[in-house]
């Protein structure tokens, strides 16, 4: 061997040395890295981080579930929104936050051979009409009392009861159901209410400073158009079906003979049933929760208008309820016990006596005979 | 020709009735009800340039110190815009300064004082020399705060800014976002309930002898009789039965007389609330209601203790906790010695149980408590009125809220019913809006000026007349017919008639000029 | 004339039959949502007491349910110098054995659960049961009653089983059982019975009928009172009592004709019923058209007429458990014979179907009028400004022209 082959050799030799240095040089890094990533991700989902959820600064929360239609195979519809009433009282939402609209009796409807009673499911074992239901509008009083009570414009002599009093710290799910349109939802048969009057109404609920967030849900036919015309910050809205689609309806019992659940609401309600107070289920999850294979409609979301990541967001903050309390730390010792002046009752006058009155007026009939 | 004058002549006179009378009437008859709106008023709002001016007496007893304390509180309140100090010197005369400085204490001090000015007078401030005070600062229930000498000067300002005129609190309440005092009280009213509710879960286990009628008149009425220039009062008490709250409390042992107490997560609390809510019946009324419970722990579960959310027991007198914008809870427990008896009845300490109520009814009103200041002394409470310093502060915060927000008010209502023009606007909707700007006007001004009583009043009354304008019922644009309706049915009709006569202007207006025409249409 | 106040007025009040307001809504349905309120009310709400045994499942499954408020001052005292506040809340309800399945009855059978004990702020809870067709029907109560009493009211014997519950939280499960299950039961009519219908056809007039029926074998006074709303006018005029408008049996009339969209239509008439007939009082109305905005969702429907109120001063006391005046609870029944038992009874609603619009008109009559409009206004215009002048042949044709004739039949 002349010396340069050896030396060609041997430099081939340190090339592939090198060749191989350099080669196990990145299978440790790379071995390393990978190592690396791996406790990171680890470390990731083990640690459950604290800031996992965006801090939300609403004080309380309310609901305002509507169904809009009316005569007896419409029965889903009720069913719907009763489902959806039973779940956010679960929560944890109060009847006095809780407004629901009803627009026809189907319970003790003389069709209804389960009388008292409204079933979401076939296998008929929840009655989500309960015993402690209480429906603020009920019957003809929908009519236009939906965007009355969004915008506060309600006549003066009605009850606090029916009064949508949110304030600037309210979270409000807002929950429409029954037949609508491209752009229009039915109020009981003879009325409607179009998407540029809701975004109007909800316009002025923000100008009023009368909502923090409003999580809004439809399931009607066509749904996702009714939020369109949407301007006002701080909504996250979803619909069951898009524009030129048709919601459908689960499934029918035969022993009531109507369809009892549409299909959005029904997978919607087999979500939250899984969901208790303390839940760290996100509103992404909410809005993912029927696929098109399940509801055969494709489900619409709109969240450019809502400012916090739907991934961030627990699912608590809209159908929860939130109390702030405050620890009394500093109570008055009261040394001076305080005595109000009473105002005294003038005693002048004599008490009248009172009698009962006879029920019937026998004096007409002696009179005449 | 004449037949040809005889077309052109019905020709005009279809576009006469047509265009020149029917298209304006047709305008006029359809055209919405709209009163006029003073816009440029409401435009020129502007909320951020509101202030107070308030009166502040400053006596010492010597030129040199009178200007020292003048001449920091000058400097400290010079950027603050939202109020504005109208200082006046008083030099203490020989004879009251010996007065002020030989009195037993403090509250004699104020007596004297209270011979020689006028302290009951609403919106003023007396800061007064004394120079054997043993603290920096006194402050008691009066309008008046007793400082030693110029050198407490820095305290004396620190006083006046965050204990007598809290300007912070009145930026919160000038802004447009909540602050947390703004969170935490009743929004503005001209009245409020006040319900009192015993709730007691097992009557028949143990009975609770509580004069709920002599302690709601005495405490709570000599409470809200100070408050009468700011609000109406309604008084009510009830007792709520039966009412099962399981607060998953865990038992504690410990050395007390029971041996033990059982601790309740705070997270829980919040649960009290709302199962309170449905038996509370409080929806009735149309103004808001301020809610106060006292729950009657049975013996089974007594005492209870309120444990936060680091697990660690809150000592206090009697465990309580409120809730911002509703009112307040006091968790009751009887004694070991009441639960032994035969029949076991329970006294409720009154004193102690409305002192609670008393702390969580000052907070939910408005008045703010004070954060310490090192060399300050202020008196605490011994009776249930409020000090009367705090009124003055409330009537400040209130008047600046209502008149923000009955200005805000305006604003969206003047851009609502721009934006949507065909919403009627009657006559009393127009009378409500003219109303509020005025009296906007007048409270502001009276609030410059330091009438603080009529600037609250007149702001009350703003405040009310933009909310009733605002939740007016008739302003629901459903109501009416929308414009592109009217077009939709205006439309059909009009256009098929409008084609051949405007087509017809053309040959028309060349007739009037005398130009001959010939138009053919062939067959 | 119909009501009166049931709690203690005072003396110088002469015109309380003008402070009387009357409203029913005949439309409204009855659920659990009007329960919920209603048990709200007690102090021991549905926890224990005889509220935990409204389920609104079995309830609400029975021929007929009604539940009550009823709020009024009371004499404190004997000489009722002093009044106090009453409220009473009554529940009705009429089972039906076939809905329940048998003849025996349990409260398991009819509620769904037994009593839970009674609630522990009553300062009495008890239960009667009347056992007065033990004699003719026998069966057995479980578990045995506390006392038995006899009350003799009204000429008419009463046989009562009381048990007392205590606020001991026990479950307690009071039934009957018969001891002979295939006797057929004949029911002995009440002594006054009514049934009230619509007569008439067609659109225009219609009549309502009242038949009041007195099964007893002396006269019974009643008051007839109708409450028709503005729309449903009824016509003095058209009054009939068997048939004549003229009738002895009328003792007082009263009647206040309503105004339209503002006033109903009130009428009162105090009647005398023979003994074992049957008096007919028929009157008709009219029907009237409404505007457009004031017909409901569901026009075609109908539109339902509320109950006619019958006020009667029964003879007899068989049967009769109203309270008397100065009582307020049912201990007070026994043995409170007195010369009259004013009971005040409804009658069934009924449902009118009023003429209603084709509601899609409005847009069909845009669509028609524009049409019409359009159609007729060209060439009326056309008559008007143009003049048709012949046209020489030969002229060459415009494109226009040439366009048109394509589309032309060509004229042979």
């Amino acid at each position: 061997m002349s010396l340069k082959e050896a030396a060609e050799r041997d430099r081939e030799r340190s090339i592939i040395a090198r060749t191989n240095a350099t080669r196990r040089f990145f299978n440790i890094n790379a071995l390393y890295t990978a190592l690396l990533f791996i406790t990171w991700i680890s470390l990731n989902s083990a640690v459950k981080i604290p800031e996992q959820f965006q801090k939300s600064n609403h004080t309380n929360n309310w609901a305002v579930l509507v169904d809009t239609s009316r005569f007896w195979f419409n029965y889903r519809h009720v069913a719907n929104v009763l489902s959806i009433y039973r779940s956010v009282k679960r929560l944890g939402i109060p009847d006095s936050q809780i407004i629901l609209m009803i627009s026809d009796d189907m319970a003790c409807n003389p069709r209804n051979p389960r009388p008292a009673t409204i079933f979401n499911n076939a296998h008929e074992q929840i009655n989500v009409y309960g015993d402690d239901v209480e429906v603020d509008y009920r019957g003809y009083e929908l009519m236009e009392n939906f965007v009355r009570l969004l915008t506060g414009r309600v006549p003066p002599d009605t009850p606090r009861s029916k009064r949508l009093l949110t304030d600037e710290g309210s979270n409000i799910l807002i929950y429409l159901t029954g037949h609508g349109g491209d752009g229009f939802l039915k109020f009981q048969d003879s009325e409607e209410i179009t998407s540029q009057e809701l975004a109007d109404a909800l316009e002025q609920m923000w100008q009023k400073k009368r909502y923090n967030e409003i999580f809004f849900i439809i399931d009607t036919c066509q749904a996702s158009s009714m939020y369109e015309k949407f301007y006002s910050p701080n909504i996250l809205a979803t619909a069951s079906s898009l524009v030129g689609e048709d919601s459908l309806s689960h499934h029918v019992d035969s022993a009531i003979g109507v369809y009892i659940i549409d299909r959005y609401t029904y997978y919607v309600l087999e979500f939250l049933e899984n969901v208790h107070p303390n839940s760290d289920k996100t509103m992404s999850e909410f809005l993912a929760v029927c696929p098109k294979s399940a509801c055969l409609s494709t489900v619409g979301v709109r969240r450019d208008l809502f400012n916090r990541d739907p991934n961030k967001v627990p699912i608590t903050d809209f159908f929860g309820s939130i109390r702030p309390v405050i620890i009394t730390t500093d109570p008055i010792n009261i040394l001076e016990i305080p005595k109000r002046k009473r105002k005294t009752e003038k005693k002048t006058k004599i008490d009248e006596k009172r009698a009962y009155l006879p029920q019937f007026p026998m004096h007409l009939v002696q009179a005449t005979v | 020709m004449g037949t040809e004058s005889n077309r052109m002549w019905a020709s005009a006179a279809f576009v006469g009735v047509l265009i020149v009378i029917g298209m304006p009437l047709w305008w006029k008859t359809t055209e919405v009800y709209r009163v006029s709106l003073p816009y440029d008023k409401i435009s020129s709002f502007n909320t951020e340039a509101h202030y107070v001016t308030t009166q502040l007496n400053v006596l010492a007893n010597d030129e040199r110190t009178a200007s020292e304390i003048i001449g920091l509180i000058e400097k400290t309140f010079e950027d603050a815009d939202i109020i504005k100090l109208k200082i006046k010197k008083i030099i203490l005369s020989e004879e009251l300064q010996s007065k002020l400085e030989t009195a037993a204490s403090e509250h004699r001090s104020v007596e004297e004082l209270a011979n020689a000015f006028d302290l009951e007078q609403h919106n003023t401030f007396y800061v007064v020399q004394k120079k054997s005070l043993l603290q920096d600062v006194w402050l008691a229930n009066e309008r008046v705060m007793f400082y030693s000498d110029d050198k407490s000067s820095s305290i004396v300002v620190e006083v006046l800014k965050q204990w007598i005129y809290q300007t912070s609190v009145l930026l919160g309440a000038r802004s447009e976002k909540a602050d947390a005092a703004r969170q935490t009280r009743f929004p503005p009213s001209n009245g409020y309930h006040v319900v009192l509710s015993i709730v007691q879960p097992r009557p028949d286990a143990i009975r609770v002898d509580f004069p709920t009628k002599e302690a709601v008149e005495d405490y709570i009425g000599t409470f809200v009789d100070e408050l009468s220039v700011l609000h109406n009062f309604t008084l009510k008490s009830q007792w709520l039965y039966l009412l099962d709250f399981d607060f998953q409390a865990t038992e504690v042992k410990d050395k007390t007389e029971w041996g033990r107490h059982y601790a309740v997560a705070q997270d829980r609390l919040s649960l009290l609330l709302t199962k309170l809510e449905e038996r509370a019946a409080t929806q009735v009324s149309e103004l808001s209601t301020i809610n106060l419970a006292l729950y009657a722990t049975p013996c089974e579960k007594a005492p209870l203790a309120i444990y936060d959310s680091s697990d660690r027991m809150i000592s206090a007198p009697v465990p309580a906790f409120m809730s911002p914008k509703w009112g307040g809870v006091v968790l009751g427990s009887p004694s070991a010695a009441d639960c032994n008896d035969e029949v076991p009845t329970w006294q409720p300490n009154i004193r102690t149980i409305m002192g609670a109520f008393i702390s969580h009814l000052r907070k939910l009103i408005g008045i703010v408590d004070n954060e310490y200041i090192d060399g300050a002394f202020l008196e605490p409470l011994k009776s249930v009125v409020p000090r009367k310093w705090e009124i003055d502060n409330l009537l400040r915060i209130r008047t600046l809220e209502q008149l923000t927000s009955a200005e805000r008010t305006l604003q969206s209502l003047a851009q609502l019913l721009g934006e949507i023009s065909n919403i009627v606007i009657n006559d009393e909707v127009g009378a409500l809006i003219n109303s509020a700007v005025e009296n906007i006007r007048v409270a502001s001004h009276l609030l410059g000026e330091g009438k603080l009583l009529e600037a609250y009043e007149t702001s009350l009354i703003a405040f009310l007349a933009a909310e009733s304008a605002f939740m007016e019922p008739s302003l629901l644009s459903l109501l009416y017919f929308p414009d592109d309706q009217k077009y939709a049915i205006y439309i059909p009709l009009f256009l098929p008639i409008m084609f051949p006569v405007v087509l017809s202007l053309k040959h028309l207006i060349l007739w009037m000029r005398g130009k001959p025409i010939h138009k053919e249409k062939t067959e | 004339m119909a009501l009166w106040p049931t709690g203690a007025v005072q003396h110088s009040n002469k015109n309380i039959s003008s402070q009387m307001r009357y409203a029913s809504l005949p439309r409204e349905i009855v659920c659990t949502e009007n329960l919920t309120p209603w048990k709200k009310l007690l102090p021991c709400e549905s926890s224990c007491g005889f509220s935990a045994l409204l389920n609104s499942r079995m309830i609400h499954n029975t021929n007929y349910h009604s539940i009550g408020v009823n709020f009024r001052k009371v004499c404190a005292n004997k000489d009722c110098s002093e009044i106090k506040f009453e409220i009473k809340q009554t529940v009705a309800l009429v089972y039906d054995y076939k809905i329940i399945g048998s003849i025996d009855w349990s409260f398991k059978k009819l509620f769904g659960q037994g009593l839970p004990g009674a609630c522990p702020l009553a300062s009495s809870s008890k239960v009667y049961v009347d056992t007065t067709t033990n004699d003719t029907q026998p069966f057995k109560l479980v578990p045995p009653p506390d006392s038995m009493i006899l009350s003799q009211r009204g000429g008419s014997d009463t046989n009562i089983a009381v048990y007392n519950i205590k606020a001991n939280r026990q479950m307690i499960n009071i039934g009957a059982k018969n001891e002979v299950t295939n006797k057929l039961t004949v029911t002995v009519p009440p002594p006054l019975h009514f049934n009230r219908y619509v007569l008439g056809y067609g659109k225009e007039f219609g009549g309502i009928v009242t038949e009041l029926t007195n099964n007893f074998w002396t006269p019974i006074n009643v008051v007839l009172m109708e409450n028709a709303p503005w729309w449903l006018p009824i016509q003095l005029s058209s009054l009939r009592i068997n048939g004549e408008a003229e009738s002895d049996l009328v003792i007082s009339q009263f009647y206040s004709p309503g105004r339209s969209r503002q006033k109903p239509y009130h009428l009162e008439l105090l009647l005398k019923l023979p003994p074992r007939s049957t008096t007919t009082i028929t009157i008709d109305f009219e029907f009237v058209f409404l505007k457009w905005q004031e017909y409901p969702p569901d026009a075609n429907h109908g539109f339902y007429i509320g109950s006619a109120l019958i006020s009667a001063n029964l003879p007899t006391a068989r049967n009769y458990t109203s309270l008397p005046i100065t009582g307020s609870t049912f201990s007070s029944v026994f043995n409170a014979s007195k010369p009259w038992y004013p009971a005040v009874l409804r009658t069934n609603g009924a449902m009118v179907s009023l003429p209603t619009p084709d509601f899609s008109m409005p847009y069909n009559v845009i669509c028609l009028a524009c049409t019409v409009v359009a159609l007729a206004f060209g060439p009326l215009h056309n008559i008007c400004t143009k003049e048709l002048v012949l046209k020489p042949n030969g002229k060459p044709l415009s494109f226009t022209q040439k366009i048109l004739n394509l589309f032309k039949k060509k004229k042979d």
